[in-house]
């Protein structure tokens, strides 16, 4: 669907998928095809109810936490259909992390919120825990405004602070993949500059799928973007041809601002 | 702040093509002054790179400006950004002219040696140079020096079609070559009224304010 040839790799595979939620026979998503590019930013944009939460939330099969639910189609990461039986739903969800809207910080101290998904992995050296953490901190840009206080609660940190906090809980993990979700929408303009720096300096060693309502966030951070209307992927696209030549009516009505 | 290294490379890039169509310029001159084509292959060589980078420049600029939604130095530097791109790319047609002339010119024995073809040349790769400078550094004082510097090259164009008229009435023969001339001291004209043009961009891209036709009144 990209105009041109491109040289990227595929880390994700979204293949004539649909998802249904429970006691619902009208699909949420309809025969979604898109790929999703190794370490790149694709920013999944559309107004409310068109499916772009419920399409990012199948990427770490989120959906399973409610009975019912159901997904048709494939979800190829690294070739291997993550919507299959077989897939461990632990491990899917270190291999892709996931950053929410409101900053979602455990109540314990700034070290232990990062260290928390390491221990569950069963890493108990001290060293190596400490050495991880700084690192996490150190990629979400949060470590110099917090390493002298690194046993002070979390919940203590401004609002940006504790959304970056969030992020460097996601990243000691080390994940393949890192989901947002309208990651900035409880923050001022100054934290959400801050995270959108953040989010595109991270695709150097992540791939990562944002969902935002805010339509310049997606031009300004993504790489690629995908429209969608009413649980369809309508287009597709470099973010550049998006945002100055969409190939599709509807999507240049939606940025315009001329929908409805 | 995401923007401000698209705005560094923009910039970086508009001062590569200003280098390459000041070549082009100097180059084209030369063949003509020292009656030597070799100088003419620069021309030819730099001409679709300079173009290339003009539809690369512009595209660039465009997307920038859809996708961070600039507001006030931002929106002015991007906006002046497009005109930049466009006198650099007209420049390069200037030489392009220039060299089109000069293959005519030099398969015909000089017709005198040059005064204020030199002259005037250095005068305008000056003011290109020192545009392009002042954009770089944001420098408005050398911008408007080098506005300053255009009535010298009107006064040189108009000796130098007096001087060639001189040579045409007093032998026909002499007109070939001497219109030709006259065409190229035109085309170097034109490339010192854009060098005005960037320095006057310089100057909006900085302080806001718009000089051109200031006899306008306000």
């Amino acid at each position: 669907m990209v105009n041109g040839k491109t040289d990227e790799k595929v880390k994700i595979d979204v293949k004539d998928f649909s998802f249904y939620y429970a006691k619902s026979d009208k699909p949420a998503l309809k025969n979604i095809n898109m790929p999703v590019y190794e370490n790149r930013i694709t920013a999944l944009i559309g107004p409310s109810g068109c499916g772009k939460t419920t399409l990012l939330r199948s990427f770490n099969r989120m959906h399973d936490l409610y009975p019912g639910n159901r997904y048709e189609g494939q979800i190829l990461m690294d070739g291997k259909n993550i919507l299959s039986d077989d897939i461990d739903l632990i491990d899917l969800r270190s291999r892709v992390g996931m950053v929410f809207q409101k900053p979602t910080p455990f109540p314990m101290s700034i070290f232990d919120n990062v260290a928390y998904g390491l221990k569950l992995r069963g890493i108990k050296n001290r060293s190596e825990l400490e050495g991880r953490v700084e690192k996490a901190l150190k990629q979400a840009a949060l470590w110099d405004e917090v390493k002298d206080r690194l046993k002070d609660s979390a919940s203590g940190l401004s609002g940006g602070q504790q959304q970056r906090l969030v992020i460097a809980r996601a990243l000691a993990v080390e994940p393949e993949v890192l989901l947002f979700d309208e990651p900035t929408s409880a923050l001022d303009p100054i934290s959400t500059s801050k995270i959108e720096e953040l989010v595109v300096s991270l695709k150097e060693s992540v791939t990562i799928i944002i969902v935002t309502h805010n339509m310049q966030q997606a031009a300004r951070v993504s790489d690629y973007t995908a429209f969608m209307y009413l649980g369809e992927l309508i287009e597709f696209n470099k973010t550049d041809i998006i945002f100055t030549s969409p190939q599709k009516k509807l999507t240049e009505d939606y940025i315009t601002g001329r929908f409805g | 702040m995401l923007l401000k290294p698209r705005l560094e490379e923009i910039r970086d890039r508009l001062i590569k093509m200003a280098e390459l169509a000041d070549l082009m310029i100097e180059n084209a001159v030369k063949a003509i002054i020292e009656h030597n084509p070799e100088y003419l292959k620069v021309v030819e060589e730099l001409e679709p790179k300079v173009d290339q980078m003009e539809v690369e420049n512009e595209s660039l600029i465009i997307t920038t400006i859809a996708r961070f939604q600039p507001e006030a130095k931002d929106l002015r530097i991007l906006v002046m950004d497009l005109f930049v791109n466009r006198d650099l790319e007209r420049i390069g047609d200037h030489a392009e002219n220039i060299k089109e002339q000069a293959e005519r010119i030099l398969d015909k024995p000089k017709l005198k040696e040059y005064v204020d073809l030199p002259l005037m040349t250095e005068i305008v790769i000056g003011m290109v140079k020192d545009a392009v400078k002042a954009l770089e550094t944001m420098d408005t004082e050398l911008a408007r020096d080098v506005i300053s510097r255009d009535d010298r090259v009107d006064a040189l164009h108009e000796q130098i079609i007096r001087e060639l008229y001189t040579y045409m009435v007093e032998d026909p023969k002499n007109i070939k070559v001497g219109i030709r001339l006259i065409t190229v001291s035109s085309n170097l004209e034109r490339v010192a009224d854009i060098a005005t043009n960037l320095a006057e961009e310089v100057i909006y891209m900085k302080e806001g304010k718009m000089l051109r036709h200031q006899n306008l009144g306000d």
